[in-house]
């Protein structure tokens, strides 16, 4: 394991060899057990700056971050969902559950920034310039969940994510040679089985935890307080009847199914 | 190899926007038609309307220049509306039949109504209340206390007269090549707090010692505005921004202490982006986004 002077050093050596010239005046500091690096990012493009901006990187601790976590610190990007800001400041590059398609632990920070970071910014740039967004945008919260996951998963019936996510998450079990909870009438091994395994190694629990409760929030939009407690009470009553019953979840989907479907709900279109 | 303050004046050269520069030539036209078009709406009203902000400060720079157009209505005068919010919303109205008018919190900024390309201008809608020694109001959209008393004038004067626009100047290309949010008016008042007794030093002496003062005592700094005491200024000037300046102080002064002024301003000739066009700007972004195979869709957890 590197220490924090190490783990420095080699983040200085890959900026001044890799970043030279887009990250300038960056200096790099450790707080808390972190490791927080603030410079002035410039986009070149076609050897001129399209746009600069003061950033600072948090650098992932593995534990409850995974990723780098990006702040813009000059005030240039007002912190408002729409501009794919958080309140607290942090960048949405992109859906969480997708970061290791750009980071993975220990790789240079300086790939990163040239990737996901760089590509953010220059949207921001053109977002200004024209209001529209150069490589589109995921939806907010349960919508953007929801495409993520149906995308990924090639399924479009929202409970069967939900189950999905359940199975990661070890809430439920379904024997490889079930049937598939899509409805594919395959055989789970012969399905999504490999896909969901593949997700479960590259995504962290509590990041799929987050995803259900996105998920499971589409409920929260449209029903009242106690709708929702009666909700999440009915559906953890399943979960834990299947568990002690050493049931699959499969067995219960129709019940699951027919809870959601009760409350009359269906997900937004996105448009395609 | 030039000195510190040589090497600042050639940055300031380079930043300079003569009065027959291309840029400033098209935002003067601009004025003509604006002028015309609150002319043709409001023919018999009594109004004034000239430059306000840098360029009547004599601190504008190239890397981010703005014209501002004041257009204020005399004591009286009523035909362009009662109240400052009426004057500001006709005076919007009747330039939105050429521009596409983007309101701001006292401005209307103008750009192209087809391809909302930024024309650099905001007019500024407000009302003189004695026209003589040039107080007047001006509208505050979407704020609680939506008007302001302001002297123009008076803060004209106050910059321009302050024998530091040319730190100003600087400051305003740092901040600008800094990413840092700051308006305009708050570092320049800012910088006159900081060098008021400084104006006989030199521009690498102030520019250290503004920026020593950020980083050691920027929280116990405060300003106010010349023409008006009860202006807030403290939501412009705030926690977030005053950490903001001084970190970025920090930097400026790492590279100052190693004499690396470059790595501030950047090269002496480099005449740096704001030469292109947001035309130009967007075209190469667009040709850049096309050599990019598939990149990361933003996303946001908007609280509920």
């Amino acid at each position: 394991m590197l220490n924090y002077k190490d783990k420095i050093e080699k983040i200085k050596k890959d900026l001044d060899e890799n970043l030279k010239k887009e990250f300038l005046n960056y200096r790099i500091t450790a707080k808390n057990d972190k490791i927080f690096i603030s410079g002035v990012l410039l986009l070149f493009i076609q050897d001129e700056t399209v746009g600069r901006y003061f950033i600072e990187i948090e650098m992932p601790d593995m534990k409850n971050t995974f990723y780098p976590v990006i702040r813009e610190k000059g005030g240039k990007i007002p912190l408002i969902g729409e501009r794919h800001v958080n309140k607290n400041g942090t960048s949405c590059l992109f859906y969480p559950d997708d970061f290791k398609k750009y980071y993975k632990p220990n790789s240079e920070l300086s790939k990163f920034v040239k990737g996901p970071v760089f590509t953010y910014f220059v949207a921001q740039v053109y977002f200004e310039l024209t209001g529209r967004w150069l490589f589109g945008q995921m939806r907010h919260n349960a919508d953007g969940c929801y495409d993520y996951y149906s995308q990924k998963l090639k399924v479009s019936d929202h409970n069967v994510i939900i189950f999905f996510l359940c199975f990661l998450l070890k809430k439920c079990v379904i024997q490889k040679n079930e049937y598939c909870p899509c409805g594919s009438l395959k055989k789970f091994r012969k399905c999504h089985y490999h896909k969901l395994i593949k997700i479960e190694h590259c995504v962290p629990k509590a990041m799929l935890e987050n995803s259900l409760t996105r998920m499971l929030s589409y409920v929260d939009e449209l029903k009242t307080r106690q709708e929702r407690l009666k909700f999440k009470r009915e559906l953890n009553l399943i979960i834990s009847k299947s568990l002690a019953e050493n049931n699959t979840l499969w067995y219960n989907i129709n019940s699951i199914s027919r809870l959601i479907s009760n409350l009359n709900y269906k997900p937004k279109s996105n448009g395609k | 190899m030039a000195t510190a303050n040589e090497y600042l004046k050639k940055i300031l050269a380079s930043n300079n926007l003569k009065n027959d520069a291309e840029e400033i030539n098209k935002v003067r036209d601009e004025k003509s038609n604006v002028e015309k078009a609150i002319k043709d709406a409001y023919p018999e009203a009594k109004k004034t309307i000239r430059y306000g902000g840098s360029y009547a400060k004599n601190t504008m720079v190239k890397e981010n220049y703005d014209l501002d157009i004041l257009c204020y209505f005399h004591e009286g005068e009523n035909s362009a509306g009662t109240s400052l919010e009426e004057i500001y919303n006709n005076i919007k109205d009747c330039l939105a039949d050429t521009y596409f008018v983007q309101p701001k919190k006292s401005a209307l900024r103008l750009k192209n109504k087809d391809n909302k390309n930024d024309f650099h201008i905001d007019v500024v809608p407000g009302r003189f209340v004695e026209k003589d020694n040039g107080d007047a109001y001006l509208y505050q959209n979407g704020v609680e206390q939506n008007r302001l008393k302001t002297n123009p004038d008076k803060h004209i004067s106050y910059i321009k007269d302050s024998g530091l626009t040319d730190v100003i100047k600087l400051l305003k290309i740092w901040k600008n090549k800094n990413g840092l949010e700051l308006k305009t008016f708050v570092l320049e008042l800012l910088t006159i707090e900081v060098l008021k007794e400084r104006k006989d030093k030199s521009l690498s002496d102030n520019l250290k010692f503004f920026w020593e003062e950020m980083r050691d005592n920027v929280d116990s700094i405060s300003i106010e505005d010349p023409a008006n005491q009860n202006n807030d200024l403290s939501e412009m000037f705030n926690k977030s921004t005053k950490e903001a300046i001084k970190e970025i102080a920090e930097l400026a002064l790492d590279s100052v202490d190693s004499d690396n002024w470059e790595n501030i301003f950047g090269p002496a000739e480099d005449k740096d982006s704001n030469k292109t066009e947001n035309d130009d700007k967007k075209r190469k972004i667009e040709t850049f986004a096309s050599s990019v195979g598939v990149a990361a869709k933003p996303y946001v957890e908007l609280q509920r």
